[in-house]
C-alpha cells in the first residue's frame, strides 16, 4: 500500500509538504516536540482536514468521504490512549503497538508515546517496527531511532 | 377530574423523560470530549464511525440512566400503572 502526500498544509504547523512511503517500506517522522508529527498523522487518518494539497493511498485520495474505507486497511497507534477504568484494554503503548502488528494489515501508523520508554520497550518497538516492514506492511511512524528514511518536521 | 389526572401524569412522564434524556446526552458529550483518543484509536484500526457511536451511546445512557431509574424505579411504574388504568 503506497502512501503519498503532495504539498500538504495543516494550519501553521506543516506546510507544503510532500512525502511519500512506498509499498512496504518504513518512514520514520521525526522533529521537536509540537512540530506537527501527531497533526500530520491524524491527517492521514482523516480526523483533520488539511488546508492545501492532498494525500492518497494507492492513487486513490484521502476524502472525509474515502477514509472511514481506508481506515479499515490501517492499524494505528495513537500517542496516549484514554478509556474508561471498565473499557477491557490494554492500553499500554508496546501493547497497542504489538496489537496493531499482529492484525497485519498492510498500512501502519504509528506515534510515538508522550513519556520516553524504557531501553527495553524501545528495543522491543524498534524490533516490531523493523519485522512489520520487512514482512511487507507500509509503516508511517514517529520514530528518531530505527534505521529507515527520515523526514524531519 | 379523570383528565386533570391524566394530564398530571403525562406531564410527570414527560419531564421526567426529557430529564433522563437530557442527562444521557450530557454524558455522552463529555465522554466522547474525555475519551476522544479512544473513538479515534477505535475509528483508526477501521471500526466504523456508527458501531464507535452507538458504543458511547448505549455507555453514556447505561450510565446515566441506571442510578436514575434504581431511584425513580416505584414512583414511574407507579404512574405508568395509574395512566393505563385511567385511559
Amino acid at each position: 500500500m503506497m502512501l503519498e502526500l503532495h504539498n500538504v498544509s495543516i494550519g501553521r504547523l506543516i506546510s507544503s509538504l510532500s512525502l511519500t512511503v512506498e509499498d512496504g517500506r518504513l518512514v520514520c517522522l521525526t522533529g521537536a516536540e509540537g512540530a506537527g508529527k501527531t497533526t500530520l498523522l491524524r491527517a492521514v487518518m482523516g480526523f483533520l482536514p488539511i488546508d492545501e494539497g492532498h494525500i492518497s493511498i494507492d492513487g486513490e485520495l484521502l476524502t472525509p468521504k474515502s477514509a472511514p474505507y481506508f481506515r479499515r486497511q490501517m492499524a494505528y497507534v495513537p500517542q496516549l490512549l484514554t478509556v474508561p477504568d471498565d473499557y477491557p484494554l490494554d492500553t499500554r503503548y508496546v501493547s497497542l503497538l504489538t496489537h496493531a502488528v499482529e492484525s497485519h494489515k498492510p498500512l501502519l501508523i504509528v506515534d510515538e508515546p508522550p513519556q520516553q520508554l524504557s531501553q527495553e520497550d524501545a528495543m522491543l518497538v524498534d524490533g516490531l517496527l523493523t519485522e512489520a516492514s520487512q514482512k511487507g506492511t507500509t509503516i508511517l511512524a514517529v520514530n528518531g531511532r530505527v534505521q529507515s528514511k527520515r523526514v524531519t518536521l | 377530574m379523570k383528565t386533570v389526572l391524566i394530564i398530571i401524569l403525562v406531564a410527570l412522564l414527560a419531564w421526567k423523560g426529557y430529564y433522563a434524556w437530557r442527562r444521557g446526552r450530557n454524558t455522552y458529550v463529555r465522554e466522547r470530549q474525555e475519551y476522544q483518543s479512544l473513538w479515534e484509536y477505535l475509528e483508526g484500526n477501521g471500526t466504523p464511525e456508527r458501531q464507535v457511536r452507538r458504543m458511547f451511546l448505549k455507555r453514556a445512557l447505561r450510565r446515566a440512566l441506571k442510578p436514575w431509574l434504581m431511584q425513580w424505579r416505584y414512583w414511574l411504574l407507579v404512574a405508568v400503572v395509574l395512566l393505563l388504568l385511567l385511559l
